[in-house]
């Protein structure tokens, strides 16, 4: 029998009340993604047509290069790993099946970090290479790492994670049934591979290669410190060296438009993921032991990634931090700490708070509003830097009419909101709002009103419920959501860099600086710490492995 | 005064109608038993009840007192009504004693103790400090019926209480359940899909059809007197046989049977599978077809010598030492107390 709602019809006048005010909270967090939308049919004085007409060329072709270069290269190494550890057994598997998961610790700013330290000219791997041979700098040709190329190579490193998840967990949930049948009907292992088990886990696979093409798209840290001219880089640019608010706007808006279709994509792929759980007997398919040579080459296959996404540039930055140990300055570091801590707890509670107001308005059942509440989740697919320009957009507007109404000055004292923690703190709620929003509100429908109504008829008012039974009982999830969002508001980047207040830095922004102005020793501190940080999401989603369920490390990637 | 009454409730879910005035009584110290097939209304019956749903019209009342009716609304923790709800759902993060105490306005020892003698009642003492999960589903039944029980409602809501136990520990805890709920005398309705079960823990039942009550009555006198073919059906193997009215008699191929105030002509005749009557004697001949022991009794299947229309087939339950041999031929009467005749549908 089915279960219906608490008070239906009663609820009315409060109802509509919190209906109306989860409503604004939705218009919050999307205000900001509006702004730069309405960028779109902006003035630019002219820069716009100078773009299109220089640089729009150069942003689009290098963006599909370094796109498709990351997304074939990460779907090739996702895919086959994970099929390599589903389904065959060799020395080190079960280890290695955990570890592929660890380059997620690193964003990919810090990666491009220890590696251009690796493999520059006077790095140790081009060192060794004049020792062993005798040659001098000129006497060589050497791949440039700060290049397309180099880029293609840290974002693939740092993003075949997802892939590898979502592959892995396609693989686990097919009926083994399925490949059993096509083996005996005549199909060899890799023929089985090719032509049932790939075909059945396509919808998965390409779900991950669009979330892999939309990081890649949104990546700034890695781009700008190679110095690579695409969107991200571009919108930087436009705004802060030209001071064309409006070219950076436009940008911003074709970014935008680009991420939407990417939703829809990424929807519609999802959708065709239900044919693949089809059913049958979902048994843990028998493992083929891989012998011999081709045992080792499985091993060395799944390590290499994991040295060379986790293991070496750890310990590049290890090392360069002990070489610059004189240079750094301890007390500086702690004010980094401090304020990175500081804004990753704020923007975790304000997140909790605000995601669980949200699904608390939203009832204790599916409806209408709660599907369209779901596209605030769009910001998580929003690159960081279309978001900052929303917000210096909104915050702007809003000293504007402060000052308008005279409750500022003008001048600089004129800015309440702008360069505040307040605005980074609204970029971080529209940024990760995803992130908390989708396991909270999924926990929170799923208890319904099973709890609720039993406390009800035990004569507990609402508040008392709340707090005696629906918080307690949500605790769990809270806590994972806040651990969530604390990791990636610490990994956030180019958000932090444009809006954080004057003089406040956090770990993310030092190393970056450092490391654009030839002070890459000293960044590798800040970035060892936060890959440190990153490591706790690698830990709760190894744990969670068993269930392979991809979405605890990106809870709800992007809007249902 | 009643414990509990429905006042021509009507609700419906979208265009769904699940109940259509519903109206049923229930008096102090009864154990009535809402029967009705999944779909019902059963459970939105009770659900409105508690204040967790609310009705388009019409009118509850607990204990005399009106808590729903139009423009009037008592919320479900200002109403004296407990549930026992279907999945139990104690509260996984509190233990026994949070459980049962959870409803109880009281605090420290007064609390402690009430919780102690609650505990003690459904036979978990010293069973305080365990949580939900540590528990036997058993135990589970009797920590949600303490804390249900533990304000003292006016009137006890149950919901498929006995649903989620397997079947030997089903009876045991039906048995244990209706010897305490008498203890503490408090008025209680509980749905069921289960015929044999509502008959069994019931003083009254309420057959429920398409959101209406079909039939109220007494578990003997809903086996007895079925008000219509539909309540005479719902309780197990039944035959239909065709009839003809005469003057307040009944005709049919097997005997005849008493139909007082049944108009002249054509009736039809529903005679529970009990209510056959097998034997060695003359009149309406047929051959066992299937001999089969059901728990204590045997089904039999019976085919008719010279079938009249509609009765290719007929069902009788006899006694195990009365169960006759496949293929043997045997006379048919009825039993007059479980023939039933209604007036010709269809």
């Amino acid at each position: 029998m089915a279960v219906y709602g608490d008070i239906s019809g009663r609820m009315g006048r409060q109802g509509v009340a919190s209906g109306l005010m989860a409503v604004l909270l939705l218009l919050l967090i999307l205000a900001p993604l509006a702004a730069v939308l309405a960028f779109a049919t902006a003035d630019t004085g002219g820069l716009w047509a100078h773009l299109r007409a220089t640089l729009l060329e150069t942003y689009v072709v290098n963006g599909v290069m370094l796109v498709s270069g990351v997304v074939a290269a990460a779907t090739l190494l996702g895919v086959g790993l994970a099929w390599l550890v589903t389904m065959h057994d060799f020395p080190g598997r079960r280890l290695l099946e955990y570890a592929l998961i660890l380059p997620l610790a690193m964003p990919a700013y810090i990666l491009a970090y220890a590696w251009t330290d690796m493999l520059q000219v006077t790095g140790p791997v081009q060192d060794v290479l004049r020792q062993m041979t005798g040659w001098s700098v000129r006497d060589y040709w050497f791949p440039e790492i700060r290049s397309l190329g180099g880029a293609i190579f840290v974002l693939s490193l740092a993003l075949f994670p997802y892939l590898y998840l979502l592959a892995r967990a396609a693989f686990a949930e097919q009926s083994v049934s399925a490949i059993e049948a096509a083996r005996t009907l005549g199909l060899s292992h890799a023929e089985a591979f090719r032509r049932v088990a790939l075909p059945m886990a396509r919808p998965a696979i390409a779900a991950g290669a669009i979330l892999v093409g939309m990081e890649t798209l949104a990546d700034f840290g890695a781009v700008r410190y190679f110095e690579l001219e695409v969107f991200t880089t571009g919108i930087y640019r436009a705004w802060f060296a030209t001071g064309n608010p409006a070219a950076a706007g436009q940008l911003a808006s074709l970014m935008l438009a680009c991420v939407l279709v990417a939703v829809i994509l990424e929807r519609a792929s999802r959708q065709g993921r239900r044919y693949a759980s089809v059913t049958g007997v979902r048994r843990r398919p028998a493992r083929t032991a891989l012998k011999g040579a081709r045992a080792i080459a499985a091993t060395l296959a799944c390590s290499l990634p994991v040295l060379l996404g986790f293991f070496v540039p750890a310990t590049a930055l290890g090392a360069m931090a002990l070489n610059a140990s004189e240079g750094i300055d301890i007390s500086r570091l702690q004010v980094l700490v401090l304020n990175t801590f500081m804004l990753g707890i704020s923007a975790a509670a304000l997140l909790v708070g605000v995601a669980m107001g949200m699904a608390m308005l939203l009832g204790r059942r599916d409806s209408r509003l709660r599907q369209v509440a779901r596209v605030a989740e769009l910001g998580y697919a929003t690159p960081g830097i279309v978001v900052a320009i929303g917000l210096l957009v909104v915050a702007g507007t809003l000293d504007a009419q402060l000052r308008a109404a005279g409750v500022l000055g003008s001048g600089e004292a004129g800015l309440l909101l702008s360069g505040s923690i307040a605005v980074l703190l609204y970029a971080c709620l529209v940024r990760f709002f995803a992130v908390a929003y989708g396991p909270l509100d999924a926990a929170w429908l799923q208890m319904g009103t099973r709890y609720a109504d039993p406390a009800r008829t035990l004569g507990h008012r609402p508040a008392s419920i709340l707090r005696r039974v629906d918080l307690p009982l949500m605790r769990g999830s809270m806590a994972a959501v806040m651990a969530l969002v604390f990791v990636e508001v610490v990994k956030e980047l180019p958000a932090t860099m444009i809006l954080r207040p004057f003089n406040f830095d956090t770990l993310a922004t030092e190393a970056f600086q450092l490391a654009t102005t030839e002070r890459l020793d000293l960044a590798a501190v800040p970035a060892l710490a936060i890959a440190a940080v990153g490591l706790l999401p690698v830990v709760l989603l190894s744990l969670g492995l068993e269930r392979a369920d991809a979405r605890l490390h990106r809870p709800e990637v992007l809007p249902r | 005064m009643t414990a509990l009454s429905f006042v021509a409730v009507r609700h419906a879910f979208g265009r769904t109608q699940v109940l259509r005035d519903f109206t049923l009584s229930i008096e102090p110290g009864a154990i009535v038993a809402l029967l009705g097939a999944s779909g019902s209304g059963k459970t939105t019956a009770l659900r409105i009840a508690a204040g967790l749903e609310i009705p388009q019209a019409g009118e509850i009342r607990v204990g005399g007192k009106r808590v729903t009716a139009p423009g009037l609304f008592i919320a479900p923790e200002s109403r004296d009504v407990g549930l026992l709800f279907q999945d139990l759902a104690l509260f996984p993060h509190l233990d026994v004693e949070g459980n049962v105490g959870f409803g109880l306005k009281l605090s420290g020892a007064a609390r402690r103790n009430r919780v102690g003698e609650l505990l003690a009642l459904v036979g978990l003492a010293g069973m305080a400090r365990l949580y939900p999960h540590q528990l036997s589903g058993g135990q589970q039944q009797r920590v949600a019926l303490a804390r249900a029980l533990a304000p003292g409602p006016g009137v006890l809501l149950l919901d498929e209480p006995f649903s989620s136990l397997d079947v030997v520990l089903r009876q045991q805890v039906r048995s244990e359940m209706v010897g305490l709920l008498k203890a503490v005398g408090t008025a209680v309705l509980f749905v069921t899909h289960d015929p044999e079960e509502a008959l069994y823990v019931a003083d009254r039942v309420a057959v429920m059809a398409q959101g209406a009550i079909v039939q109220e009555a007494t578990p003997d006198n809903i086996w007895f007197r079925p008000a219509n073919r539909f309540v005479a059906e719902f309780f197990g193997d039944t035959n239909f046989i065709p009839a003809t009215v005469t003057a307040g008699r009944a005709a049919t191929s097997l005997g005849s049977v008493e139909a007082q105030g049944h108009p002249d002509g054509p009736a039809d005749v529903i005679v529970r599978a009990a209510g056959l009557r097998l034997g060695h004697g003359e009149g309406f001949q047929a051959v066992v077809r299937s001999s089969r022991i059901l728990g204590p009794a045997a089904q039999v299947e019976l085919v008719p010598r010279a079938a009249p229309d509609g009765m290719s087939r007929l069902i009788a339950r006899t006694s195990i030492s009365e169960k006759p041999e496949t293929g043997a031929i045997v006379s048919l009467t009825l039993d007059p107390r479980m023939t039933f005749v209604f007036p010709r549908t269809g």
